[in-house]
């Protein structure tokens, strides 16, 4: 009698613990697809999302429960004997009791069945969707120094200062980036930007660049108030939400990754460091770029002209930009060869071109030799790498693209996930069409 | 209280029953179901058929089985009351009652529509009642009592149709229908040989018939099923709010409350015959026609439009949810 008491407790228990359950995979199933959303249209997920998923269950668990129990009966197998016994309980019937007890035996599992074979093809099927996005993109700084270094290798060049020759840079002389000075946006999402068609107002990137570094400063405070205090609730919960907001989703996985479990709190700052000081340059450049938009074409500057439009650097912000000393390594071999000419390059003053209307008729360039020394003075130099936009004052055959088969090279030869490789092909087939046109 | 004992004890019992009525009723299954239903539910049956479809046999049959004393009242125009209860009879020793053949276990009540209401209404408040009063005295009925009337349902002339509150009081109603080809084979073969109609020896005492009932009695039921059976009752009545289309359109008076113990305890005698010790949903649906089907009282329109009491209670079997 005293166990067949118990019977009704166990299956409210079976119960809750089936409601727990299923309540759990339709959370789990509701995460999948956030994740697979947010992959998708660029939205990253609240980092408490998985108490929700915990707190969701346990309280599938332990909300009040309504039984039915000749229906629960005939889940497990029991049909009316259940009810029936329960019914002997509640009329204290020990003689019904007796002879009902021992043939309900509870067979759990039947309480799963068949909707746990309804979930699998929900997950399969969510997994699938989500597998293909788990392969681990490379890291957008490494990106970064690829297309450097694939774009360098193969078609970019300088500009002889002597006749149209062109001279091919040797991939040796390109020297490394420095830390932290990587892209402000993901590149693939600028490739897929180029190849739609979008462009990205100044205005818009300036403000981006200004909120990015209003809150790697503002993580850095966090940062050097949680090495020097230690760290505590508040603290943690500031990073995470600091780092979460993050745009550059390199440096965002980078840091989430440093201060989960604040075992790596020093590496983060280091990386905010890094990321400030790129931002820096970055606005540098940018000012500069503006001042210099104010400078008719033509006229003389020292080392290179960035080319393109005024405003290419927000158009393109994949160009890299290298630092003085960068550019100081890069040129020193050509310096040697070529003292006494600055750095080779510069143009003649002329008339300003309108975009649309024919180029004038070429003269004959001449070499212009500035007298600067590399390092001194108030000079500033800056060197854009990247594929060269087309410029009012440029004919388009300035433009080095590399050979199909060298491009199938060093697509293969990167890891890039394969839309991206086609996306990449078919930017350059679109501006070999363009060339040969 | 009783013990597990006695209730297989009981089944046992009940299970040789059946073999013995089947020796000798050919067919008419549901319609023996039906009869234990009611001596298990302490209830009477009312049997609706044409003649000779073996009615009084079957009520033969079944109190011979049951070793149980047996009488039979042919119902007539001019059958008065103290014909059936028994009357007073003076003696030597002064007034003394002499039992009418209401007092037997197993009583058929043959063609109890041509009594006149007088004497209806006397039969039926025995067996509600279970006693008998007599002058100043009252006499109680034997115990197993179970009335069995039948009623032939196209014969009209000269009849007195049981009044609703009447045909209430009987706790099931088994309608006989016509046997089959092979059970008419066997029934014609059966009766055809000469040698009369051989009745079973009783296979159970009145004792084991008593314990049957207690065992029927101790069933449990649980909530569940005792609430469907009040949400079929309530269906059948058209001023319910979410009755059946058919039972607004059709349905004068619905079921008495009789009707959910009758369902009840119908189902309960089912799943012991069964040899169940619970019930099922299937037992409530199997006992929802023998208990409903006369006490749902239809209106001019279902007549008119030749709609019977089975067709709105099959409506109201498939719209009301069950447990």
């Amino acid at each position: 009698m005293d166990a067949a008491k118990k019977l009704p407790k166990r299956v409210i228990l079976l119960l809750r613990a089936r409601r727990a359950f299923f309540a759990l995979c339709a959370l789990l199933t509701l995460w999948l697809g956030l994740l697979f959303c947010g992959k998708n249209f660029g939205f990253s997920l609240p980092v408490y999302l998985p108490l929700v998923v915990a707190f969701g269950s346990a309280l599938a668990f332990a909300w009040p429960i309504s039984v039915r129990w000749y229906r629960v009966g005939k889940r497990l197998g029991l049909g009316g004997k259940l009810a029936g016994l329960l019914a002997a309980l509640h009329e204290d019937n020990p003689t019904f009791v007796a002879l009902l007890f021992p043939c309900v035996t509870l067979r759990a599992w039947r309480l799963f069945f068949p909707e746990i074979f309804a979930l699998l093809p929900v997950f399969a099927f969510a997994s699938l969707l989500f597998l293909p996005l788990e392969q681990p993109y490379p890291e957008p700084a490494l990106v970064a120094t690829d297309v450097f270094s694939a774009s360098e290798s193969s078609f970019s060049v300088l500009p002889s200062p002597e006749g149209n020759e062109r001279k091919p840079l040797q991939a040796q002389a390109i020297p490394e980036l420095p830390s932290g000075f990587a892209s402000t946006f993901s590149p693939y999402e600028e490739i897929l930007a180029e190849l739609l068609g979008v462009q990205v107002p100044p205005e818009e990137v300036g403000m981006r660049l200004a909120q990015e570094e209003g809150l790697l400063r503002h993580l850095a405070e966090v940062l050097g108030e949680a090495l020097t205090q230690g760290v505590n609730e508040e603290i943690r919960r500031e990073l995470a939400e600091v780092v979460s907001e993050i745009s550059r989703p390199d440096l965002r996985s980078a840091l989430s990754s440093a201060v989960e479990g604040e075992s790596d709190l020093e590496k983060a700052q280091a990386l905010v460091s890094a990321a400030l000081e790129g931002l820096e340059r970055v606005e540098e450049l940018a000012s500069r770029q503006d001042s210099s938009a104010q400078v008719p074409e033509g006229s003389g500057s020292e080392g290179f002209a960035l080319q393109g439009s005024p405003d290419s650097l927000a158009h393109k912000p994949t160009e890299i930009l290298m630092d003085t000393e960068a550019e100081d390594r890069l040129f020193g071999r050509l310096e040697e060869s070529e003292k006494g000419l600055g750095l080779g390059v510069g143009w003649e003053k002329g008339e300003p071109v309108q975009p649309g209307q024919p180029s004038p008729a070429p003269k004959p360039e001449e070499a212009v030799s500035v007298p600067v020394r590399v390092g001194e003075g108030p000079s500033q130099r800056s060197f854009a790498l990247g594929l060269p936009g087309e410029t009012p004052g440029t004919e388009p055959e300035s433009t080095a693209l590399p050979q199909p088969q060298e491009l199938e090279l060093t697509l293969r030869a990167k890891d890039l996930p394969p839309g991206l490789r086609d996306m990449v092909r078919r930017y350059f087939q679109i501006l070999t069409e363009g060339e040969g046109s | 209280m009783i013990t597990a004992e006695e209730i297989e004890r009981a089944q046992r019992a009940m299970a040789r029953l059946r073999e013995a009525i089947g020796t000798v009723i050919v067919g008419q299954d549901q319609v023996v179901e039906v009869v234990l239903w009611a001596l298990l539910g302490r209830g009477h049956v009312l049997l609706e058929g044409v003649p000779g479809l073996g009615k009084t046999l079957l009520v033969r049959t079944l109190a011979q089985a049951l070793g149980l004393t047996f009488s039979r009242i042919q119902c007539t125009p001019d059958l008065m009351p103290a014909d059936i209860l028994g009357t007073q009879v003076f003696s030597a020793d002064g007034f003394r009652f002499l039992p009418g053949p209401v007092f037997a276990n197993v009583v058929l009540a043959d063609e109890v529509n041509r009594a006149t209401p007088k004497t209806q209404s006397a039969l039926l408040e025995a067996m509600q009642e279970r006693q008998v009063t007599v002058g100043n005295t009252t006499y109680p009925l034997p115990d197993p009592f179970l009335v069995l009337a039948t009623q032939n349902p196209i014969e009209m002339e000269g009849t007195y149709p049981l009044p609703e509150a009447q045909v209430d009081r009987f706790l099931l109603k088994a309608e006989v229908g016509y046997p089959r080809e092979d059970e008419l084979v066997e029934i014609i073969r059966r009766n055809t040989r000469g040698q009369g109609l051989v009745l079973p020896e009783p296979v159970l005492s009145p004792e084991e018939v008593v314990l049957a009932q207690r065992a029927v009695a101790a069933f449990p039921v649980h909530e569940e099923f005792l609430s469907y059976a009040a949400r079929l009752v309530l269906a059948t009545h058209p001023d319910q709010k979410g009755a059946p289309e058919m039972v607004r359109k059709y349905v004068l008076y619905g079921a008495s409350p009789r009707a959910g113990l009758a369902l009840i305890l119908g189902a309960k005698a089912r799943a012991f015959l069964a040899g169940r010790f619970h019930l099922e949903v299937e037992d409530i649906q199997s006992a929802f026609r023998p208990a409903f089907i006369h006490r749902l009282i239809l209106n001019f329109r279902a007549e008119a439009e030749g709609v019977g009491p089975w067709d709105v209670l099959q409506e109201v079997l498939q719209t009301v949810p069950k447990p």
